[in-house]
């Protein structure tokens, strides 16, 4: 076997506390009330005494019938109280004969004539207790012995022979017949509460066990959660200073290209100018992806700054076309412009609603083919919201219907590739993207519809998409009016 | 673990039948219980559900008297199958001298069977045992389906495996024994190597299988017989005769990828531990 290189083992069960590995007494398994009861039926059915012990001596049963005042007499007299005392410990102490290795019953005589038998008391093959059935007096002794009044001369033969006649007479078969039904009794009584025993015990044990195991995987969930979490904000961190520090020198990349194509260095010919000119663009877009992951780690690390004031929608709305009109008309989209006149002030962050915009039409613009078709909506509405539990986490959303606010709604339809159902809801997550093989279409981080969700959010509002594969998405801004 | 209890000259052994879900285990209590003298058992308690899935566990408890005085209990315990179980499983397995693995010879069941053999291996490192320090046999159940895997599959992983194999049909009771005799006679050794079982106790190989096996049906004795006859009586001990070392391989008699057509060479099993 190979070293054992994995995660350490929960501990072995403790051998010592399964009840698997538990010996039993007769004790634990019979309820002594109920088996009192059961043996007093016994004994009251065939007016036989009975006594059982258990295998360490402690008695559970003990039932006179008949014989109480016959002995009682005997136990006046020194001589026979003596005897008496013998017998009985005897009873209770003596070991049992085995034959074939089991314990098998004995008879045993009393001085008086009476007679016991003691009767091992097995389970699996081992001896958990006795039972002591008598006296009884055999048939086959007709009266009194003799031997009796050798001990103690002093006793009354009348009286001891009246008070003989109390006690049980019976054949010895018959009484063997009645200890093997007896014998049967207590064996089922056992085997029935080991049994209950063994299934609540293995019950408690078994969940008791899958209690450790849960705790022991929540633990681990736990620290590697919170590992996860480190890391997170590490990648946060990091990515806000990368981003800043990359922007430092892109910042000069394109402040020294707009100087040269100003002409602040002498004049340049065509060729140069258009050198230039890209290298000016590429920067620009480089900046603004830049940027873009800048806003996500602010975000992320919740570090993102809400300018409020009160600013006109209208011309925020009007304000973002003109960034994506020169794209627009590169690739032949006509832009369609919408907007309600009657659009209130609104209180918020206006240059994150400006670039919720920009970056909703720049993301319809990049995904419109040539010829495409962008509406850029804008009007005053009332209704319910679409996610109903990420703005009442106290559950009444789960019981009652949100009741209808008014919302300066904000539509972005386009007529690009759109988006499958499967992925719908999932293109508000950071980096993802629809298509992420390595050759895809479209370029971007994939950061941008997670920032615009997140400035949304910062307002209290929603964002959901629709769409259908081939035809293009509409994409809905929903920012509350306070 | 075996338990010795000097002051009761009692020594308890624990024997577990594991395996997949409705592979037999059950039966083989069964039917043990069946062949088995009255004297020589006790009652097969089944801890079961209303559908007769076992929920914790069957319990036989087997026993005799050695001419030597001590009281010898080899307690005979099946698994739940189902794989909710997996605690129960634990449980019943810790503390065990010996496991009779039963497998389901149906093709369809070559899976399970894997999973539970190394949900077996698991759970006895879990257990603190060792599986090479652990005597185990083998059972393929039911032979007498349709789809099950041939006997010359069954032989071949007999030859590569460690552990000894049999072929069973529980049901008829056929194999049930044979496997038993054969994890017993491993796990003697394998505690008489341990713990000098006749040394200490004056309990030779021959007795303890004899005792147990004493008074089964005439038919199956015949059979057990001849093997009862190669069985040490009263040599000394045999250190290295331990019972078959099982290691990082072990799962390869049940894996698919072992037998001759090939079937499910897909990689990824990898070795159970």
């Amino acid at each position: 076997m190979t070293a054992d290189t994995r995660q350490p083992a929960p501990p072995a069960p403790d051998l010592g506390t399964s009840v698997l590995a538990r010996r039993v007494t007769l004790a634990d398994l019979l309820e002594g009330d109920s088996f009192k009861e059961v043996m007093t039926a016994f004994a009251d059915l065939y007016r036989v005494g009975v006594k059982v012990f258990d295998a360490s001596g402690h008695k559970l049963v003990d039932i006179r019938v008949g014989n109480s005042q016959f002995c009682g007499y005997l136990w006046e007299f020194g001589a026979t109280r003596q005897a008496c005392t013998r017998l009985v410990t005897g009873l209770k102490n003596d070991p049992f004969a085995t034959r074939d290795g089991v314990e098998v019953a004995r008879t045993v005589d009393c001085f008086s004539g009476l007679r016991y038998v003691v009767l091992p008391l097995l389970y699996e093959g081992d001896l958990i207790g006795r039972l002591i059935f008598g006296p009884y007096m055999p048939q086959s002794t007709p009266r009194l012995p003799d031997q009796l009044y050798q001990i103690e001369p002093k006793l009354d033969r009348q009286r001891a022979d009246a008070l003989i006649e109390q006690v049980r007479r019976a054949p010895d078969d018959l009484v063997a017949k009645l200890l093997t039904n007896v014998q049967k009794i207590v064996d089922v009584l056992v085997f029935t509460s080991y049994r209950s025993m063994l299934t609540s015990q293995m019950h408690i044990e078994s969940v008791t066990a899958s209690y450790h195991e849960l705790e022991a995987k929540n633990r681990t969930l736990k620290e590697n959660n919170e590992r996860l979490q480190e890391l997170d904000k590490l990648k946060s961190n990091f990515l806000a200073t990368v981003s800043h520090e990359l922007r430092t020198p892109l910042t000069s990349v394109i402040g020294y290209s707009e100087m040269l194509l100003e002409g602040m260095a002498g004049g340049l010919n065509d060729e140069q100018r258009d050198y230039v000119k890209t290298i000016m663009e590429k920067g620009e877009s480089l900046l603004s992806m830049i940027s873009q992951i800048l806003d996500l780690s602010r975000i992320e690390s919740g570090n993102l700054r809400m300018d409020l004031s009160d600013f006109n929608v209208k011309d925020v709305l009007r304000h973002a076309t003109t960034s994506v009109i020169p794209q627009c008309q590169k690739k032949g989209i006509t832009l369609d412009v919408d907007i309600d006149g009657g659009l209130p002030f609104f209180r918020g962050d206006k240059d994150k609603i400006g670039q919720i915009v920009v970056n909703l039409l720049g993301n319809s613009v990049k995904f419109t083919p040539q010829g495409g078709r962008i509406t850029l909506r804008g009007k005053l509405w009332t209704g319910p919201r679409r996610h109903k539990k990420r703005v009442a986490d106290d559950g009444a959303a789960m019981l009652f219907d949100l009741a209808d606010e008014t919302f300066v709604r904000i539509d972005v339809q386009d007529s690009g590739v759109g988006i499958p159902p499967e992925k719908i809801e999932r293109v508000f997550e950071r980096f993802y993207q629809v298509d992420n093989t390595s050759t895809r279409e479209y370029g971007g981080t994939g950061l941008g519809l997670s920032i615009v969700r997140s400035f949304v959010e910062a307002h209290k509002g929603e964002i959901f998409a629709a769409s259908e594969v081939g035809k293009g998405s509409t994409f809905t801004v929903l920012l509350p009016v306070s | 673990m075996v338990q010795f209890n000097q002051a009761q000259r009692e020594i308890t052994l624990k024997v577990v039948y594991y395996g997949p879900a409705l592979s037999g285990k059950t039966t083989n209590l069964q039917m043990i219980h069946q062949f088995l003298d009255p004297q020589a058992r006790g009652r097969l308690m089944s801890l079961d559900t209303a559908d007769d899935r076992t929920l914790f566990f069957d319990l036989l408890p087997v026993f005799f008297k050695s001419k030597s005085g001590f009281k010898v209990k080899i307690k005979l315990y099946t698994v739940p199958g189902q794989i909710m179980h997996t605690s129960t499983r634990r449980i019943v397995l810790s503390g065990a001298d010996g496991v009779v693995f039963i497998a389901d010879s149906q093709r369809a069941e070559a899976k399970a069977n894997n999973d539970a053999w190394r949900s077996m291996m698991e759970n006895l490192r879990q257990n603190g045992i060792a599986p090479d320090s652990i005597p185990i046999a083998i059972q393929f159940n039911k032979r007498d389906l349709p789809n099950v895997r041939t006997d010359a599959e069954i032989e071949e992983i007999r030859a590569k495996s460690k552990e000894p194999v049999f072929a069973a049909v529980a049901i008829r009771g056929e194999g049930v024994l044979e496997t038993l005799f054969a994890l017993l006679k491993l796990a003697y050794r394998n505690l008489n190597a341990k713990y000098d079982f006749e040394g200490k106790f004056g309990i030779s190989e021959g007795e303890f299988l004899r005792s147990v096996f004493k008074r089964v049906s005439p038919a199956v004795a015949a059979q057990l017989q001849s093997k009862l006859g190669s069985t040490r009586e009263g040599g000394p001990a045999e250190s290295g005769s331990g019972p078959p070392a099982s290691s990082l391989d072990v799962d390869d008699p049940l894996d698919d990828r072992t037998t001759p057509d090939g079937r499910s060479k897909t990689g990824g099993g990898g070795a159970a531990s």
